[in-house]
């Protein structure tokens, strides 16, 4: 027979939509690092590769102002947006439906209620710190991803209605939490804690990033050399055992990974909601499930989608800006809104 | 190739698989029938090893469950019944996905699938998207994705074990018997079919051993001549029939008759 790869199989057909929104990407990039609060300049990203004659009117002020707020604010979008569209990627093929998603699923909440609850207690109990922010996140993440999965799987299947209603029950419950400790918080830890509600970039430092980010980066990579085997997870349980994939391993591996992203970016951003649902759907449209091509796609878009989001919660409201995981809901809930009815056709169909 | 001994699974209070023996040799298509609720999709998890049981399971000399998991996945291949996949792979990404036990270069892995897209008059249906498939398409697919998993498209793979749970329940007649064609034809290169069916004349086509559970019992294990009898079936499916012979094969053919009070024109 001939040599010649499948059309259906071959990988680099579909290398232009990563072109597209690596550029997409590197412009919004650029406009994230030269406009701001103190003005617009499109020098500022490569200030450092002009001659001295075009830089002598950029004040230090200016350029302080990129390096110590707008460059991290870049990097953290980007981490977030990677790691939540990845995030959710992971939990779509745990639960082998594309409708899972990390903050529908309560993953989101049982971080963002044990970091609350770190922040309330550290201000009144004195061995509780506030770097244990990020590992309590993690804590959280990772109790409810394997309690929603237990819950939600029944001899291999996992039931998508039980699974977002359980999701349901731990976001009410972590509402419930946050809510209670925020009724007896001062007003310092008050303010904090709303921004964890309701997600922002608003707290990115380069100080602030080194807890969060490392475990972002290992649950991007800890996904990425996986991808080949997840793809076969996403057949079914037993059909990834049959070929040779030790399932049980690879389930725990993925929550894991789940929560170690999901923490990360409750650790570091608060609570942003739909990431995870809308941009891993829309790359499956545009190049297929296979994880192979998909995952790196998602995490582009993922980046791109939080760029976006930011730029408008920073736009709408100048000089003030609205909290992100605002932004990201208002898009998302109603994107969910359409999965749902889509599926439910496909399944009378 | 494929033995068991003395296997038994118990479920809550129920006795599910009693006392189960049999060796089965490669280069044979064995056929499990039975009603349902006899344990044939039971006794297959067993093989695989997803359920646990008590007894012995062997194959190719050793315990089922000291096989390296990833060796045997090179060896044995299960088609499940009806498991819909909510992700839309094309049915050749599908196939593929068969190959993932075998480290090989992308060429090598279409090669492999075009070979079998092409051997099982899959070209349709290779560029579509799974979860638009109709049963049968589907079940046709996942049959291609099992073959590849055995390197079934050469002629000259041998000792492998292929264990299908109703391969044929969402076909037509023209694909039922390309599916089972191609499944004896692997049995017969020296591999091991067990496929369970429900059809009594496409087991006395294909079949070159029965196996006939009755209650988690292994009842009958002989030809298909010897177990496609009247007075083997008719008291285990409780139904009266006429067995005859094929015009063309000398082989029994089963004529089932409607329950009494039906009249037919």
């Amino acid at each position: 027979m001939n040599n010649i790869a499948h059309p259906l199989l071959n990988t680099t057909q579909h290398i232009h939509w990563y072109w597209l929104s690596a550029a997409l990407l590197g412009v919004l990039a650029w406009l994230s690092l030269s406009s701001g609060a103190v003005g617009w300049d499109w020098k500022m990203p490569i200030l450092w590769l002009l001659p001295e004659s075009m830089t002598s009117d950029v004040q230090p002020l200016h350029i302080s102002v990129v390096t110590q707020i707008r460059l991290p604010r870049l990097v953290l979008a980007i981490l977030i947006g990677a790691v939540l569209a990845s995030s959710g990627a992971a939990t779509q093929a745990l639960c082998r439906n594309p409708l899972a998603d990390p903050s529908l699923m309560g993953i989101t909440g049982g971080a963002a209620m044990a970091a609350v609850a770190i922040i309330a207690l550290s201000a009144k109990v004195s061995f509780i710190h506030e770097a244990m922010v990020t590992p309590a996140a993690f804590i959280g993440a990772i109790s409810v991803t394997a309690l929603i999965h237990k819950v939600a799987s029944h001899q291999g299947q996992v039931q998508i209605t039980t699974l977002l209603l359980a999701g349901v029950a731990i976001n009410a419950m972590a509402m419930a939490v946050i809510g209670l400790f925020s009724f007896f918080a001062d007003d310092s830890a008050l303010r904090l804690m709303t921004y964890w509600q309701m997600g922002s970039l608003g707290g990115a430092s380069w100080s602030a990033m080194q807890y969060g980010a490392p475990l972002i980066i290992v649950s991007i990579g800890a996904l990425f050399v996986r991808r080949k085997k997840i793809n076969a997870l996403m057949l079914g349980e037993l059909e990834a055992r049959h070929l040779g994939i030790n399932v049980t391993k690879l389930k725990t591996e993925i929550v894991i990974i789940v929560a170690l992203g999901v923490g990360g970016a409750v650790a570091l951003a608060g609570m942003i909601g739909f990431v995870g649902l809308l941009v891993p759907h829309v790359a499956r449209l545009l190049v297929g499930p296979d994880l192979r091509r998909m995952l790196p796609l998602s995490m582009l878009l993922g980046c791109v989608l939080m760029l976006i989001a930011d730029w408008i919660s920073r736009l709408v409201v100048a000089p003030s800006e609205l909290p992100i995981g605002i932004v990201t809901a208002l898009f998302g809930s109603p994107f969910f809104v359409y999965q749902l009815l889509k599926q439910k056709r496909g399944q009378h169909a | 190739m494929l033995s068991c001994q003395q296997l038994s699974i118990q479920r809550g209070q129920k006795c599910i698989l009693q006392a189960v023996n049999f060796t089965l040799n490669s280069g044979e298509f064995v056929v499990l029938l039975g009603e349902n609720g006899a344990g044939k999709s039971t006794l297959l998890s067993a093989i695989c090893g997803d359920i646990p049981f008590s007894g012995n399971i062997c194959f190719a000399n050793k315990a089922i469950a000291a096989h390296n998991e990833q060796a045997l996945a090179t060896k044995r291949a299960v088609l499940l019944q009806n498991n819909r996949v909510n992700f839309a792979f094309s049915a050749a990404q599908l196939i593929a996905m068969g190959r993932y036990p075998y480290h090989e270069s992308e060429n090598e892995q279409a090669a492999v699938v075009n070979t079998l897209i092409a051997q099982l008059n899959l070209a349709k249906l290779a560029p579509r998207d799974i979860t638009e498939l109709s049963g049968g398409e589907f079940q046709r697919v996942q049959f291609a994705r099992c073959l590849a998993q055995l390197n079934a498209h050469k002629s000259t793979t041998k000792g492998k074990l292929m264990l299908l749970d109703e391969p044929t329940s969402a076909l037509d007649m023209h694909h039922q018997h390309l599916t089972l064609s191609k499944a004896k034809a692997f049995a017969q290169q020296g591999n091991t079919v067990v496929a369970v069916l429900h059809d009594l004349n496409l087991t006395s086509l294909y079949a070159d051993r029965v196996l006939l559970l009755n209650q988690g019992r292994l009842c009958h294990d002989g030809k298909p001549q010897e177990v496609l009898q009247h007075s083997v079936l008719q008291p285990i499916y409780k139904t009266d029939m006429q067995i005859t012979t094929h015009p063309n094969y000398q082989i029994p053919m089963i004529f089932s008759e409607p329950e009494r009070g039906v009249t037919h024109a």
